[in-house]
């Protein structure tokens, strides 16, 4: 039973961060048709930003937020300055130019920071394990489901209850129409660049508090990750993103309890095996696709 | 008296390499209607959509209250004055009812300012539902619950709520029923006694020529006639000569 207990919360916790990275990423498909491979690079500059603010000697929850601030600027800027211009052009366009911001935005992560691993001194809310009973349950990890439950009740929030946020639906559903009405396109793809950016500034954070070192090359995990999830969930439907997110985090948490350990090293072999199949059986992934970000 | 509201001159538009309008000439004055007949895919939706600024005109001129606009986007064009009720009505149906009204009036922020825009929105709300009271009743209803009639009724109404200065209605009856069809053109009627300028594509004439100025028919891509609704009206023959639509299917 405590075992149980506790394989539910790592999965929920690993699934939170997937998830979220799902809708952030998702939620660009669905207004822009963006697939943005240089998402996980934000994560890693965010982190970046994170280690040095702390270092400068500001207090982790200053550094957090400048972080989080700076990621969302940034991932505006690329957003304005790089994918702006080909919007509207087919869908392989965009995705060639994310792979170009990834290579331009990593190797600026390579020049201003190194190849060396580095490690963010977090502080002890981050790292101590709380003992319940036989139940071992590292903070980190109700951090993490806390902070997921917070970003997915703000982003229904914003887009279920604000002006700005009905904008956001109207263009994902018929972006013709929203034009029509005196919209512009500019003003909605903004606002997704902010949003979609700082949930990569908030996931940086707890990303990098679980897996350690910080190379300009750890964006390739979150980014697999997130894409994973998104075609478990149906690409552009914010829901399946979530309920995607979570799945693979339930799926990584039941096979590395369940599977014997000569056979753990084949993990995301056998991961990318589902993922083939759920696109073979059903391509519009376990939720059943229809463009909806909220 | 005839100020001149909007002016096509020679509009060439399309869809890629797909030509669709071969130089087409509109005329409106303020405050009059004229409809635009033809028979499907004569080029009268793509010739809205020029005018609203979806589809890029590749040669030719639209103006609109003097000024030159053929290159502003549709974006802004709302906020001129010119507001389109596109054929299938196109309502969001993720947004409620009200979010739906809410954001017909969104050019109106930049256009008259944040204070005066909400009480704007507020007085455009409460006009749609005195005039459809059906949606008043279920304000936070989403718009994908709506039937065909009542998203009409809502299309209409958020078109509205920019306060235009000229109405474009493409086929406001399609896919309607016949006594649904009446019912918005009562409220088309009703407008238009209240001086609403109004542009409106239909594929059947009767109704529509009961109540506009003058008549336009465009055959593949070109106006082939123009005349004054009465005359039109009167002259069956020559309608449906240039129209080459079935008479049966006015008959509905």
């Amino acid at each position: 039973m405590t075992a149980l207990l506790q394989h539910i919360i790592d999965a929920l916790s690993v699934g939170s961060t997937y998830a979220l990275l799902a809708l952030g990423l998702t939620l660009a498909f669905s207004i822009m048709n963006l697939i943005n491979f240089g998402y996980g690079i934000l994560l890693v500059w965010g982190a970046y930003g994170l280690l040095g603010l702390t270092e400068a000697g500001l207090p982790f929850g200053v550094a957090v937020i400048l972080s989080v601030v700076g990621v969302t600027l940034l991932t505006m800027i690329i957003g304005r300055v790089a994918f702006r211009p080909f919007i509207g052009a087919p869908p392989i366009t965009l995705l060639i130019t994310s792979f170009a911001v990834l290579q331009i935005v990593q190797y600026a992560a390579i020049v201003a920071w190194g190849e060396k691993p580095r490690i963010i001194n977090y502080p002890p809310a981050f790292t101590d394990v709380l003992h319940i009973g036989a139940l071992r349950v590292p903070l980190l990890e109700i951090i993490t489901i806390g902070t997921a439950a917070v970003v997915v009740l703000v982003y229904f929030v914003i887009l279920n209850r604000t002006p700005l946020g009905s904008k956001v639906r109207a263009a994902a559903e018929l972006p013709d129409m929203t034009r029509l009405v005196g919209i512009r396109p500019g003003t909605v793809q903004m606002t997704v660049f902010a949003i979609s950016g700082a949930i990569a500034g908030v996931v940086g954070v707890l990303w990098f508090a679980k897996s350690g070192a910080i190379t300009p090359r750890s964006d390739l995990e979150p980014t697999l990750k997130a894409f994973i999830a998104i075609v478990l969930g149906g690409l552009g439907n914010t829901r399946g993103a979530l309920l995607g997110g979570f799945a693979l985090g339930a799926l990584e948490v039941l096979m590395s309890v369940t599977l014997p350990e000569s056979v753990l090293g084949y993990e995301p072999a056998i991961v990318f095996a589902i993922v083939i199949a759920i696109l073979i059986l059903r391509p519009s992934g376990i939720a059943g696709a229809k463009v909806n970000p909220a | 008296m005839t100020e001149e509201l909007l002016n096509v001159e020679a509009i060439e538009a399309g869809y890629g390499d797909t030509r669709v309008l071969h130089g087409v000439d509109l005329h409106l004055s303020e405050g009059e209607a004229i409809a635009v007949l033809g028979a499907n895919g004569a080029g009268k939706s793509t010739l809205m959509m020029t005018i609203a600024g979806i589809v890029p005109s590749r040669a030719g001129r639209v103006s609109y209250g003097g000024e030159e606009i053929t290159a502003t986007p549709a974006e802004e064009r709302v906020g001129l004055g010119i507001a389109l009720v596109p054929e299938g009505r196109q309502i969001f149906g993720s947004l409620t009812i009200e979010e739906n009204l809410k954001i017909g009036a969104a050019c109106l922020k930049h256009r008259i300012g944040a204070t005066a825009a909400r009480k704007q929105v507020d007085e455009g709300i409460e006009r749609a539902f005195t005039r459809f009271p059906v949606l008043g009743k279920r304000p936070n209803d989403s718009g994908s619950a709506l039937s065909g009639g009542q998203q009409q009724m809502l299309a209409i109404s958020r078109a509205l709520m920019s306060s235009p200065k000229l109405l474009l209605m493409d086929e406001p009856c399609m896919g309607l029923s016949p006594k649904l069809g009446n019912e918005v053109y009562d409220i088309l009627k009703a407008l238009r006694s209240e001086g609403q300028s109004m542009v409106i594509v239909e594929e059947s004439s009767r109704r529509a020529l009961d109540f506009v100025d003058r008549a336009c028919v465009l055959k593949v891509g070109r106006k082939v006639l123009e005349a004054e609704a009465a005359e039109l009206a009167d002259d069956e023959n020559l309608l449906s000569a240039y129209f080459g639509i079935d008479q049966a299917v006015e008959q509905q």
